[in-house]
């Protein structure tokens, strides 16, 4: 008897998963967002500030991507529409690097992804840091999440 | 009601609830907000070292020490660019690669800062630099006070030769400087040095 109901229990987690993906996606579709859950960590909207420029980009569930350039003091703005790629490592000494494409599949960056807030952490805000190189101690680039 | 549609409800309420919290989302910034959050988090955040070595007027002042407790209250302000790793040994904070002779990447302190701590030792400190640029601009900042090159030696301490610089504007103090693989005499990080370490010494005539 005791089974059926381990058995029971694991059919109404997944469909509570199943449904609630189901309701992400709708959410996703309507209100034009990432609705992002424990390893998706990556999607959505990040955003820097420096005193000369603002860069946001957005990495969308299905590979495309938006990004964003506001130069100041004019607000002279690029925007990109293009993909983005994940690639990982050869060994596990380098981090996985983020690749951002245009539309002609040019690079508009190619980082090493340091660290990404993870969904159970207890952070203020989440982040995500990006290095042109994989060696600790050394440039990096902190960006936020934005809400959209 | 019957009881499977209050469970429909349920599920149908969990659902929704859970699919509006994600705990990612929540913690997004507004855009706007952006600068003074950065502000923020920016002050919060732990300092970090600013140089990796000490400027040649600091060196000089720190040569004239003649015992360890004047290059401890002197390095005791230096404390966010230097750490005392232990008797006789200051490592810079600020790490990163240093090529050895096997074109090998290391991660390491950029500088370090040793002098003699045993008792019978004849009295010597010496700034250790490990990376050529960094030298470089540490040799410049002793041109620009006068430090021109006199001669050159062998010299024992480090093993190669070492050159001599003198200033009009420093009488008495000699800058040694030697691009050597033995900067010290078989001590902590160099007891099997494999790395070009350039090292800065001022003596006092």
């Amino acid at each position: 008897m005791k089974i059926v109901y381990l058995i029971l229990l694991v059919v109404i987690v997944g469909i509570f998963l199943f449904l609630r993906q189901c309701v992400d996606r709708k959410v996703e579709n309507l209100e034009d967002k990432e609705v992002v859950r424990e390893g998706e960590e990556l999607l959505g909207t990040w955003g820097t500030k420096t005193a000369a420029s603002y860069l946001q980009f957005r990495l969308k569930r299905n590979g495309s991507l938006d990004y964003m350039l506001v130069k100041f003091p004019e607000k002279d703005t690029t925007q990109i529409k293009g993909t983005y790629t994940i690639a990982d490592g050869a060994n596990t000494s380098y981090f996985p690097r983020l690749v951002l494409l245009n539309e002609k599949s040019d690079t508009i960056f190619n980082y090493y992804i340091r660290s990404v807030t993870s969904y159970g952490s207890t952070a203020r805000y989440d982040n995500l840091v990006i290095s042109p190189n994989s060696i600790y101690d050394t440039i990096e680039y902190k960006f936020y999440r934005i809400k959209q | 009601m019957r009881r499977a549609d209050v469970f429909k409800i349920v599920i149908a309420f969990m659902v929704i609830l859970s699919s509006c919290g994600s705990k990612s989302n929540k913690r997004a910034v507004k855009a706007e907000d952006l600068d003074k959050i950065m502000e923020e988090e920016n002050a919060n955040a732990p300092t970090v070292p600013v140089r990796s070595t000490l400027s040649a007027s600091e060196f000089i002042q720190l040569s004239e020490c003649g015992d360890i407790s004047c290059v401890q209250l002197f390095m005791k302000e230096k404390t966010k660019d230097f750490f005392y790793a232990r008797k006789g040994e200051y490592y810079s904070n600020n790490r990163g690669i240093v090529v050895d002779s096997a074109d090998a990447e290391k991660i390491m302190a950029f500088s370090t800062l040793y002098f003699a701590s045993e008792p019978s030792a004849t009295w010597r400190i010496a700034h250790i630099i490990h990376k050529k640029e960094l030298a470089d601009t540490l040799l410049d900042d002793f041109n620009k006070k006068g430090f021109m090159l006199a001669d050159s030696i062998r010299y024992y301490a480090t093993q190669t030769i070492a050159y001599r610089y003198t200033s009009e504007l420093f009488p008495g103090a000699v800058l040694y400087y030697s691009s050597t693989y033995k900067p010290w005499y078989g001590k902590g990080i160099y007891l099997v040095s494999n790395w070009k370490c350039y090292v800065f010494e001022v003596q006092w005539r």
